[in-house]
């Protein structure tokens, strides 16, 4: 007689957290920038994400284009998103306070492609691959902030959760 | 009521924290930025002459080079453009590739002709390695031999941009050979 196991077989996942924060604090210069949260290499989907942030919009923006206007994931890295393999966003438009900072804390987990997750450890050469899971974020209205320097970011925090190959 | 004594493990496999910027090359994240206009970090750097030349000291009791690779590596390496000029953000951007000419000497002092002349011209993209043979490598019965190899490298403008700063070696040895006097 054959047995048959009952034993669920699940694959193994994993949770990785990765943020910036400097005193330094880092430039925002242009419009549009991306979050890379490097993924563990064995991943084979992401679930979720999560992702934080704080900008200091520089004096000289305009009141009206001190707002994160979208936030989305794209798969590549480009300048212009429409030309990603993957592009989905969310249009926010929340704006800064008197002190000119805006915070911002967001699941994304809605806009995921979840086979995208590519890994790329040494940072380079992002152009070869159209599956990464690149958090993009977009500030000032429509290209207002296009060609000048627009602030500093504080923090960036990001928070995802993988799929990973091998059975548990 | 029985108790198993069997514990789910519900925890994940790994938490993992990590932080940094792309400037320190941390592993777990980067921010990237778009200024530069191809998509690079950094504003291209203007070379400001058409010659540039460092040494590589070699042993001693060296007697003979027999062979000298030298890698042009795919980040930071030697890898000239003609100025496409201001870009979004820089004042500098890529336009075409330009070829540029690598040249050796015992004692540092060639020409841009002189170094044209020795033949190697590059005109490709990043990376490659160079295998110098011994009958264009100087050996140490040259009457100026300092103990040193002079690398030159040479383009034709000194508007041409390259995406790093050219400075000493830049193109890393990758090998070695020579005969030594025992």
């Amino acid at each position: 007689m054959r047995s048959q196991s009952s034993k669920k077989q699940e694959y193994k996942y994993s949770i990785k957290t990765g943020a910036y924060a400097d005193t330094d604090s880092l430039g925002l210069i242009l419009d549009k920038f991306l979050f890379y949260l490097v993924p563990p290499q064995d991943s084979i989907a992401i679930k979720s994400l999560r992702t934080s942030l704080r900008l200091e919009f520089d004096a000289g923006v305009p009141v009206a284009d001190r707002i994160i206007e979208q936030i989305g994931i794209t798969s590549d890295y480009l300048y212009d998103e429409n030309e990603a393999a993957y592009f989905r966003s969310l249009y926010i438009n929340k704006a800064a306070d008197a002190n000119r900072i805006v915070d911002l804390d967001i699941d994304l987990t809605s806009l995921l492609k979840e086979d995208n997750v590519q890994y790329n450890a040494g940072m380079y050469n992002f152009g070869s691959s159209s599956q990464f899971t690149f958090i993009w974020l977009k500030i000032g209205r429509g290209t207002n902030l296009q060609s000048s320097f627009n602030g500093v970011i504080q923090k960036w925090k990001a928070d995802a959760f993988f799929v990973t190959k091998g059975i548990k | 009521m029985s108790n198993t004594g069997k514990i789910d493990l519900a925890y994940p496999r790994s938490q993992q924290f990590e932080q940094g910027s792309f400037a320190d090359r941390t592993i777990g994240i980067a921010i990237l930025n778009f200024f530069g206009g191809t998509g690079g970090p950094a504003d291209p750097y203007v070379t400001g002459v058409t010659q540039y030349v460092y040494s590589v000291k070699v042993p001693k009791f060296v007697v003979r080079n027999k062979s000298l690779t030298l890698r042009n590596p795919e980040f930071f390496g030697v890898d000239i453009f003609s100025d496409a000029g201001p870009d979004i953000m820089c004042d500098h951007s890529f336009d075409t590739r330009q070829p540029w000419w690598l040249g050796l000497s015992a004692n540092g002092v060639l020409t841009d002709a002189e170094v044209k002349a020795q033949g190697n011209m590059f005109n490709q993209a990043l990376p490659y390695d160079i295998e110098i043979l011994e009958n264009k490598l100087p050996q140490p019965i040259d009457a100026d031999w300092s103990n040193r190899i002079y690398i030159h490298m040479v383009w034709d403008s000194a508007l041409y941009i390259n995406g790093g700063e050219i400075k000493d070696n830049i193109l890393e040895i990758a090998k070695y050979d020579y005969d030594i006097k025992i």
